[in-house]
């Protein structure tokens, strides 16, 4: 597993070309690992096809108005 | 050390000078950084021409703004004119210095707020302990020898020191409320979208919030109101109009339903994390077992969509110069700009369903709470800390609370609770709101205030 994400470390930064020495594959291929367990939940949550990635975040609509609720407390 | 609004009112009724409340500042600041090192830059000429400017205002016989004469501070990832905006590196150091005030600070500086400085931080915003290897850590004014929390660490530890009534900091991934918790102060992450980010330096734009830290709700309310505004050139701010709320902290709650978050909220905090949200939910008569979304799988997709932004934001002086990176963070910076597209463009998938439960959640409650960190603050230096049972990481695990409610963009106000007594050491509770409503987390923040269970003492050192 190790030595496959380091593969994988030194495969990537190479295409980017960000130079790595062993130490740092080593310590970055521990936080891929680490985060890649983690993903493995969001990997497993169904989403349809249709759903697209967030816009420019925006949590809601921003209220139209007078803001009546809050004048009128 | 009076809070804000009462030095504001001082100075509008002629009791004090703005520059003497400037001077009482500096005094503070000078005795008691240097045990816990929350500025990295002192902004004195500029206070000083400030507050000469509001005092020549009053003797002029003019109105003077809602801020007048009160002294405030910015994480150094704002924009100051004339000063390099390092954003808690070393490798800005280089750069030039900003042209320009970061919007906020011109917003602070047209409310007659006083800027007597730039604070401590994590680098970049990677983190939660402001242990900043270049500038040392920011210590806790509550213990000296535990952490701030972060990244916004030194906006937490100058407001809990009294070195100045308010501080202005962001929070992409808990980085208010975690510093906040750890601190014993008030704290507010606006809805995503409300404040400008113009003029500070960017961590993850899909996340970055900015907002105020304070010993009082009136203080924090008062200069949350005076950073309103829309800003039809940050394409992350969506508020349309300002939307004050001073002047509705006391309303009553009458009518609020208020939640208290079961579930992942629970699991994830510790035994004095839920005495603070015990006490928190007593005082206001709160409803227990309230379970929020999909927290966890949120907390994930957090996680992923901070390490791709962070990392792809930074990936040109990673190759060059990631020697002179915080070493506390690079190797996640650079894990995340190695990242596969198919994490990131899942969880920004995983983002759009989430919003929707959310706003569901909403639709039955008013506020909810849930502690704002797992544990109290832990000694600078710890690789972990017992959760639970478990030993789990310091530093990504202190955010395990605050960053699915910061993904969900909703507005939170961290309170200060006292789970051991006022001579202990505080801890958090996020008070937790539908997008846009602000005005309610503060109300609730209030009568918290009131009921004396949640409070904001200036530290004892």
């Amino acid at each position: 597993m190790n030595s496959e994400i380091q593969d994988y470390v030194r495969a990537t930064a190479r295409f980017l070309a960000l130079p790595l020495d062993e130490a740092q594959v080593e310590r970055v291929a521990v936080h891929l690992a680490r985060t890649r367990s983690m993903v493995a939940a969001l990997q497993a949550e169904p989403l349809h096809a249709e759903i697209e990635p967030a816009e420019v975040f925006c949590p809601a609509p921003f209220p139209p108005g007078d803001d009546p609720d809050v004048a009128a407390e | 050390m009076i809070t804000g609004l009462n030095i504001v009112r001082a100075v509008h009724s002629g009791e004090m000078l703005a520059e003497e409340a400037l001077e009482h500042c500096i005094a503070r600041i000078e005795v008691t950084d240097p045990r816990v090192n929350a500025f990295t830059d002192g902004t004195f000429e500029r206070a000083t021409r400030e507050a000469r400017a509001i005092d020549a205002k009053r003797a002029r016989g003019e109105v003077l703004p809602s801020l007048a004469g009160m002294p405030y501070a910015v994480k150094n990832l704002f924009d100051i004119e004339g000063v390099t905006t390092r954003a808690g590196s070393k490798v800005r150091n280089g750069q030039p210095a900003a042209t320009a005030d970061a919007v906020l600070v011109q917003r602070m500086q047209a409310a007659g707020a006083v800027l007597v400085g730039a604070l401590n931080m994590d680098e970049f915003a990677y983190g939660f302990t402001t242990e900043n290897s270049h500038y040392g850590p920011c210590h806790n004014p509550r213990r000296l020898e535990r952490t701030a929390g972060g990244s916004s660490g030194g906006c937490g530890a100058a407001v809990a020191a009294g070195q100045v009534p308010v501080t202005v900091g962001s929070d992409t991934n808990g980085s208010i409320r975690v510093p906040s918790s750890l601190c014993g102060v008030w704290g507010l992450k606006p809805t995503f979208g409300r404040l400008t980010r113009r003029g500070s330096f960017p961590f993850v734009a899909s996340i970055d919030h900015l907002g105020p830290f304070a010993r009082s709700v009136e203080d924090l309310a008062a200069s949350y109101d005076a950073m309103q505004g829309p800003d039809a050139l940050d394409p992350g701010c969506h508020a349309e109009r300002v939307q004050p709320t001073l002047a509705q902290i006391g309303n009553s709650l009458q009518g609020l339903r208020i939640g208290v978050l079961g579930g992942y909220f629970e699991d994830n905090a510790g035994p004095m994390a839920r005495k603070a949200l015990d006490l928190a939910a007593t005082a206001l008569g709160a409803t227990a077992g309230v379970i929020w979304p999909d927290a966890a799988l949120a907390r994930v997709a957090a996680f992923v969509t901070t390490a791709s932004e962070g990392g792809s934001l930074h990936l040109p002086l990673l190759r060059e110069r990631a020697a002179e990176f915080e070493p506390l963070s690079v190797d996640r910076f650079i894990a995340g700009a190695l990242q596969p597209v198919d994490w990131y463009l899942r969880a920004q998938r995983f983002r759009r369903v989430y919003r929707d439960k959310v706003l569901a959640l909403f639709q039955q409650w008013d506020v909810l709470l849930a502690p704002a960190t797992p544990v109290q603050a832990t000694p600078i230096g710890s690789e972990t800390f017992d959760l639970n049972g478990s030993a789990v990481p310091t530093r990504p695990s202190m955010g395990l609370l605050t960053q699915p409610i910061s993904f969900s963009g909703c507005p939170v106000v961290a309170a200060p609770l006292w789970p051991e007594g006022r001579q202990g050491l505080p801890l958090g509770v996020q008070v937790i709101a539908a997008p846009w409503r602000e005005d309610l987390a503060l109300r609730v923040a209030r009568a918290l205030e009131s009921s004396g269970v949640a409070s904001s003492p200036v530290a004892g050192i």
